[in-house]
C-alpha cells in the first residue's frame, strides 16, 4: 500500500472516532457541536502524559480517554436537562470555551536541553512518543483501525443488550422510554460519558500520530463534521460515523478533480441526502436489510 | 391499592382537577367517564407523573408517588396505555415489545412471545411499527403496557377510532384475556364497552367527581346524564 | 485620562459595535422566528455576499456603494437559496436535518467564496474616511455614527414593517402561532421565503457596514458573523425580535469591555462563558420565551 494511501486511512480513523462521539450521543436523541472539545482536551491531556510527564503510551492513551469521559459527564450534568436546542447551542459554546482556554494554556518544561509542552496560541508539538517507539507507518495504521474496530464492536454488541434498546428508546421517543420505565437523565448521561471518552481516545491518537497540535484544530468546524459523517454514513449502525468520515476525507484527499471545491461538493452531497436519506446511508431499515441478508445465507429455508 | 386523596391538578389558571378523590382496590377495573375536557385523561397523566400536582396526595399501597418522575412509577408496575399510541416507530412490532420490557430486568423473549400470542399479532411480529393500522397499533399499545405484567393498568380509549367489529373485538380481548384479575383504569367514551369491562364507574364533570358506583348505578344518576347526554 | 472617561469611551465603542450586532441578530433571530430552526449558514451568505464585493472592488474598481448593493444583492440570493435547499424541503422534519443542511451549505458557500479571494485578508472599501469626531474627551469615527444611524433605521424599518403591514403581520402569526396560520390562510411557503430573503439583505447591510469599518475581510467572517447573530439572540431571549436588538447592544458592550481589561480572548471567552451560562441558568435569554412547544411548532410547519 502506497505511504499515501497509509495516511489517507489512518487519518479517517482518527477522524472517525469524534465522529463515532457524536453519533453516540445521537443515538440517544442528542445533537452535540461540541465533541470536538472533548477530542482536544483528549489530545492535550494524551500529550502531555507522554511529553511532559514521560508516561508510556499505553498509560498516555487511556488517560486521554479519561479526561474526555470526565469532561463529558461534568458537561452533560450541566446541560442534558435542557431542551434539545439549547443543548445544542450549550455544546458549541462550551468546546469554544475549551478551543479558547486551549489558546490560553501554557505548560512548559525543559526535556534533554529543549522546551516542550503546550503553549498555548503556538501549539503543542514534539509528541514524539510514537515515533520513538519505533512505530512504523503501517503500524500506526494498525494502533488507529484496532482501536477503532474494538470500539465499533463493542458499540455493535452493546445494540442488542437492554442497554442498547433503552438508548434507542431515548432517542426516538423519550417520553414514552419514561413511561416503560427508562431513566433517560440516566441513559443520556451514559451516553455523553462514553462519546466523551471515544473522543477522548481519539484526541490521544490524534495528538501522537501528527505529532503536533494546536487549538485551531479544535474548532466548531471539526465538530459540525463530526456530526455530519453520523448523519451522512447512517445513524442505524455504529459503522455510520466511520463510512461518513471515510466519504468525506476520502473525497478530499484521493480526488485531484475536487481538489479546489471539495466543500462544494460535499456540502451538496449532504444537503440532498437529508432530503432523500433522513437517517443516513446505514440507517435502521438499511441495517436491518443487511442484517436479514446474512440470516438467509446463514440458515437457507429452501432446499 | 392507588389512592387519590384530594388531588387537584392546575395548569395556566385552569382547574383541571379539583380534589378529586379515587380509589382502586386489587383485581378492580374502575371505568372513568364524563364529557371532553372533564379530566379523564389528566387523572391518568397525573398518576403516571406526567403532571405535578397542585394540592392533594397520589398514594400507591401506602406509599406516595406524587412527584415522583414518570419512570419510577412505570417501575412500580403501573402501566399506561396512551390515548394515542406512540410506538417507537423505527421498531418492529416485537422490538416495540422488547423496548417496553427492557425498562427493567429479565429475559425478554418469553414475556413478547406470550404478549404477540394474547393479542395475535405474531404474524405482524417483523412488521415495523411505522406500517401499522391502526387496530394493530392499538393492540401494540396495550401489549406494551402489559408484556410485563402491571400492578395496576391504565387505559387510555383503548378503542378509539376503531371499526364497530374491531371495537367488539377489542372488548373480548379485554374483557376475557387482559383485565380479569388486574387492577386497572379505563377510559373512554363508550359507556358500553366500560360497563362490560368495569365493576365501579366514576364519573367526571370539570375535573370533579360527580358519580361514584356500580354502572348501572352511575349511568342512571341524573347529575350523569345531564354531563354526558345533556338531559336528566 | 480618568478611569471614568476610559470607561465611558470603550462602553461608546461598545455601543458602536454592538449595533452591528443587533443588525446581525435582527436578521437572524427573523430567520429563526420563521422557521424555528437555526440557520448555520447565515454568516456564510453574507460573506459571500462581501467576497463577491470584494472581488468586484479588486478587479473592476467598485466604490463603496457598489459594493455595499453587490453585497445586500450577493447575500439574499445566497439567503434564497438557503431557504430553497435547507428549510423548504425538511420542514416536517427534526431540527437537526436543517441543521446540518445548513451546514453543508456553510461550507459551500465558504469555499465558494474563499476561490474567489484566495488570500486570507482582502481589501474592503471604507464607507467614509474621515477623522473621528470629538465629544469632549471621547471621540467616535463618523463611519461608527453612519453604523449606528443606519442600524436604528432598518430597526425602525423592521418594526413598522412587521406592525404596519400585512406582511409583517403574517410574519408574526407565523412565529408566534403557527397552528393559527394555518387556520387564518397564511402561506407558510411565500411568507418564510421572503423573510430569508429580507433577512438576509438586513444581514448584507450589516455585513458591509461592518466590513467598511474594519476595510478588510477575511475567511473568518462567515463563522464569526453566524456566532454573533446566535449569542445576541440567546442573551435578548430566543426568537424575541427586540431581544435581538438588546443582545446585540449588550453583547457589544460586554465583548468591549471585556477586550479593554481581558485583551481579545478574554473578550471572546466571556461571550461564549456568557452564552453557556444564559443556556444553563436562564434559557429564555432577557426577554424569555419558553421552547416547551417548539419542537412541536417547527413540525406543525407543513
Amino acid at each position: 500500500m502506497s505511504d499515501a494511501a497509509i495516511s489517507v486511512l489512518t487519518n479517517i480513523g482518527m477522524i472517525s472516532f469524534v465522529g463515532l462521539s457524536a453519533w453516540v450521543l445521537l443515538t440517544v436523541g442528542c445533537v452535540s457541536f461540541g465533541q470536538q472539545a472533548f477530542f482536544g482536551l483528549g489530545a492535550y491531556a494524551a500529550g502531555i502524559g507522554t511529553a511532559v510527564w514521560q508516561w508510556p503510551l499505553l498509560l498516555a492513551l487511556p488517560f486521554g480517554a479519561l479526561v474526555g469521559a470526565l469532561a463529558a459527564a461534568l458537561l452533560g450534568a450541566m446541560t442534558l436537562r435542557l431542551h434539545g436546542l439549547y443543548f445544542s447551542i450549550a455544546t458549541f459554546a462550551f468546546a469554544e470555551c475549551c478551543r479558547i482556554g486551549f489558546e490560553l494554556f501554557s505548560y512548559r518544561t525543559t526535556r534533554d536541553g529543549e522546551p516542550i509542552g503546550p503553549d498555548g496560541v503556538e501549539g503543542f508539538g514534539e509528541i514524539r512518543a510514537v515515533f520513538e517507539a519505533g512505530f512504523t507507518a503501517t503500524d500506526q495504521l494498525t494502533l488507529v483501525w484496532l482501536l477503532l474496530a474494538l470500539a465499533v464492536s463493542l458499540l455493535i454488541a452493546v445494540e442488542r443488550t437492554r442497554h442498547g434498546i433503552r438508548a434507542r428508546m431515548v432517542g426516538e421517543d423519550p417520553v414514552a422510554a419514561a413511561l416503560h420505565g427508562v431513566d433517560v437523565a440516566h441513559v443520556r448521561l451514559a451516553a455523553a460519558t462514553v462519546a466523551g471518552a471515544l473522543a477522548g481516545l481519539g484526541g490521544g491518537l490524534y495528538a501522537h500520530l501528527t505529532t503536533y497540535i494546536e487549538p485551531r484544530l479544535f474548532d466548531a468546524m471539526l465538530g459540525v463534521h463530526a456530526l455530519a459523517y453520523g448523519l451522512i454514513g447512517g445513524l442505524g449502525t455504529a459503522i455510520g460515523p466511520v463510512l461518513g468520515a471515510a466519504l468525506d476525507i476520502g473525497l478530499l484527499e484521493s480526488t485531484r478533480w475536487f481538489s479546489g471545491s471539495r466543500m462544494i461538493v460535499f456540502g451538496g452531497l449532504v444537503a440532498v441526502l437529508i432530503i432523500l436519506r433522513p437517517r443516513g446511508l446505514l440507517d435502521e431499515a438499511a441495517v436491518r436489510r443487511i442484517a436479514n441478508l446474512f440470516h438467509a445465507r446463514a440458515r437457507p429455508r429452501h432446499g | 391499592m392507588l389512592a387519590l386523596d384530594r388531588v387537584t391538578v392546575e395548569f395556566g389558571g385552569l382547574r383541571a382537577l379539583d380534589a378529586l378523590d379515587l380509589a382502586v382496590g386489587p383485581g378492580e377495573v374502575v371505568g372513568l367517564i364524563g364529557p371532553n375536557g372533564s379530566g379523564k385523561t389528566t387523572v391518568l397523566n397525573a398518576i403516571g407523573g406526567l403532571l405535578p400536582l397542585s394540592g392533594g396526595e397520589i398514594r400507591w399501597r401506602e406509599a406516595r408517588i406524587d412527584g415522583q418522575p414518570p419512570h419510577r412509577i412505570a417501575r412500580l408496575g403501573i402501566a399506561r396505555a396512551l390515548q394515542h399510541p406512540r410506538p417507537y416507530l423505527r421498531m418492529t412490532v416485537a422490538e416495540n415489545l422488547r423496548a417496553a420490557w427492557s425498562g427493567g430486568h429479565g429475559d425478554w423473549r418469553e414475556p413478547v412471545e406470550k404478549t404477540l400470542a394474547l393479542l395475535e399479532l405474531e404474524g405482524q411480529r417483523d412488521v415495523p411499527a411505522a406500517d401499522l393500522g391502526l387496530n394493530d397499533r392499538r393492540r401494540l399499545n396495550l401489549g406494551q403496557a402489559i408484556v410485563r405484567p402491571p400492578e395496576l393498568l391504565l387505559l387510555d380509549e383503548p378503542a378509539g377510532g376503531l371499526a364497530a367489529e374491531e371495537i367488539a373485538a377489542m372488548t373480548e380481548l379485554l374483557a376475557s384475556r387482559v383485565l380479569p384479575g388486574r387492577a386497572a383504569i379505563v377510559v373512554d367514551h363508550d359507556v358500553e364497552m366500560l360497563s362490560r369491562l368495569c365493576t365501579r364507574f366514576v364519573a367526571l364533570d370539570a375535573g370533579r367527581k360527580i358519580a361514584e358506583g356500580t354502572p348501572a348505578e352511575v349511568l342512571a344518576a341524573p347529575a350523569v346524564r345531564r354531563s354526558l347526554f345533556g338531559d336528566a | 485620562m480618568t478611569p471614568l472617561i476610559d470607561v465611558v469611551q470603550v462602553s461608546i465603542d461598545g455601543v458602536m459595535t454592538g449595533s452591528g450586532y443587533a443588525l446581525l441578530a435582527l436578521g437572524f433571530t427573523l430567520m429563526f422566528g420563521v422557521m424555528r430552526r437555526l440557520n448555520l449558514s447565515f454568516g456564510a451568505a453574507l460573506m459571500l455576499g462581501a467576497y463577491a464585493a470584494g472581488w468586484l472592488h479588486l478587479h473592476a474598481g467598485f466604490g463603496a456603494l457598489a459594493v455595499a448593493a453587490t453585497t445586500v444583492v450577493v447575500a439574499t440570493l445566497a439567503g434564497v437559496y438557503i431557504e430553497r435547499l435547507c428549510f423548504a424541503p425538511l420542514r416536517g422534519r427534526d431540527a437537526i436535518a436543517s441543521l446540518v443542511s445548513s451546514f453543508a451549505v456553510w461550507m459551500q458557500l465558504e469555499e465558494l467564496a474563499t476561490l474567489m479571494l484566495p488570500r486570507h485578508t482582502n481589501a474592503f472599501p471604507a464607507l467614509m474616511d474621515g477623522d473621528p469626531f470629538l465629544f469632549g474627551p471621547f471621540h467616535v469615527r463618523p463611519d461608527q455614527i453612519v453604523m449606528l444611524v443606519i442600524a436604528v433605521a432598518l430597526m425602525l424599518l423592521v418594526w413598522l414593517t412587521l406592525h404596519r403591514t400585512r406582511a409583517g403581520l403574517a410574519l408574526r402569526v407565523l412565529a408566534d402561532q403557527p397552528g393559527a396560520a394555518l387556520a387564518v390562510g397564511i402561506d407558510i411557503r411565500s411568507t418564510a421565503l421572503m423573510t430569508f430573503a429580507a433577512a438576509s439583505a438586513l444581514g448584507g447591510i450589516a455585513a458591509f457596514l461592518i466590513l467598511a469599518g474594519d476595510r478588510q475581510v477575511t475567511p473568518m467572517f462567515g463563522m464569526w458573523a453566524t456566532t454573533k447573530g446566535l449569542i445576541a439572540m440567546m442573551l435578548g431571549g430566543l426568537g424575541s425580535i427586540p431581544g435581538a436588538v438588546v443582545g446585540g447592544l449588550a453583547l457589544g458592550l460586554i465583548e468591549a469591555h471585556a477586550q479593554w481589561r481581558l485583551g481579545p480572548q478574554g473578550r471572546d471567552l466571556l461571550a461564549y462563558a456568557l452564552l453557556f451560562l444564559c443556556l444553563v441558568w436562564r434559557p429564555g435569554g432577557l426577554f424569555g420565551q419558553t421552547l416547551a412547544d417548539t419542537e412541536a411548532t417547527a413540525r406543525a410547519r407543513l
